[in-house]
């Protein structure tokens, strides 16, 4: 039976944002410059590709685990963007979203929604492979305050070398 | 000729404190062996594949298919700056570049949506564009602490939300709108928040 163990509400998550996630504006040099996420960033996965793919829709929604890794804050996030572009291709535009675990719950918590959070890497290449489980899929309030919650704590992939 | 037209570089840049950092910085993945997998610019101009060539040509195909649409449905409403932006960021969505295998396209059918949303709302600013991973078109109006956002369906179908501050109080309504009429009923008491014509 895979191991799953709760993440502590001290600690902290990474969610990927694709650049196609991710609201881009030119400034008046032309250079685009992100101003905002857009809700599909907490979207399940529910497409005929994707599901084709996958014998189904997405059923959670994944995220890496930074505490997972021992070092300082940036040794922490470097060993989880390089574990996570282990199984994935990560592009320069791309951007991440390092979500606390407490606050996520709490804003979950003022739309009802009470979610679980949990390393579950059993079956991943991804050592630090969580889930967010039971996050409401219709509730465009909710997703307009993860967006911003994200927005407020987004890191450039590029700052990985990427 | 708008200085976007002159682009084809990016960066991020700053919007909130976090995105303050060098990109330039370097070497926080040096000795990583999934280097490989963190696609830089240079190896992905240098992908030579015959893949890599459909995919551009894929990619090309539907950079040329959205531009269609908007010079058909909008060669003479659209406001000229913004066409330009519009066609500045459909190049920035669908470059080959960043496009990760697996991505869907965007739909053109999506697009029609979104070209007789702008036509038909008298939109003061250009949107800033994404995809869904269904390939449909997502807009967003930002002004200060409004905003709209569009996830625009075929056929002229809509989820949206609106967010607006009045009186320091923030007012939000989102909604799913089967028709343009309908979207532009439910945004008529938000007109004076400056993405809409009041």
């Amino acid at each position: 039976m895979a191991k799953i163990t709760n993440i502590p509400d001290t600690d902290n998550v990474l969610r990927y944002a694709k650049k196609t996630h991710l609201a881009w504006k030119p400034d008046d040099k032309g250079i685009p410059v992100v101003v905002g996420c857009f809700p599909t960033l907490f979207e399940l996965r529910d497409n005929p590709e994707f599901n084709k793919q996958n014998n189904g829709p997405e059923k959670s929604l994944s995220v890496n685990w930074i505490e997972f890794f021992t070092g300082d804050e940036w040794q922490q996030l470097r060993q989880t963007v390089e574990d996570f572009s282990s199984a994935r291709t990560i592009n320069r535009p791309d951007a991440f979203a390092k979500l606390s675990v407490r606050e996520f719950k709490k804003v979950c918590r003022v739309h009802s929604a009470k979610v679980r959070i949990v390393h579950d890497a059993e079956k991943s290449k991804i050592k630090s492979h969580s889930s967010i489980n039971q996050l409401p899929q219709d509730n465009a309030l909710l997703f307009d305050d993860l967006c911003e919650m994200a927005f407020n704590s987004l890191i450039p992939a590029a700052k990985f070398s990427v | 000729m708008s200085a976007l037209q002159h682009r084809n570089d990016y960066m991020l840049r700053p919007e909130s404190a976090s995105m303050a950092v060098s990109y330039d910085s370097g070497g926080l993945l040096d000795s990583s062996s999934n280097k490989h997998k963190l696609r830089t610019s240079e190896s992905s101009l240098s992908r030579s594949s015959s893949e890599g060539r459909s995919l551009e040509n894929s990619l090309n195909d539907n950079r040329a298919a959205l531009k269609f649409i908007t010079s058909i449905y909008g060669v003479s409403h659209i406001d000229p700056e913004l066409r330009s932006q519009l066609f500045f960021q459909i190049d920035w969505l669908l470059n080959s570049e960043h496009w990760e295998e697996g991505d869907n396209f965007a739909d053109e059918a999506s697009f029609k949506t979104l070209i007789r949303f702008i036509l038909n709302s008298g939109l003061l600013q250009p949107p800033s564009l994404g995809l869904s991973d269904g390939g449909n078109l997502l807009a967003s109006w930002i002004n200060g602490d409004d905003k709209l956002v569009l996830e625009c369906l075929p056929n002229d179908r809509f989820k949206w939300l609106v967010s607006c501050v009045y009186d320091g109080e923030k007012e939000r309504v989102a909604g799913e709108s089967p028709s343009l009429l309908r979207l532009l009923n439910s945004l008529e008491p938000y007109k004076n928040a400056g993405w809409l014509k009041p």
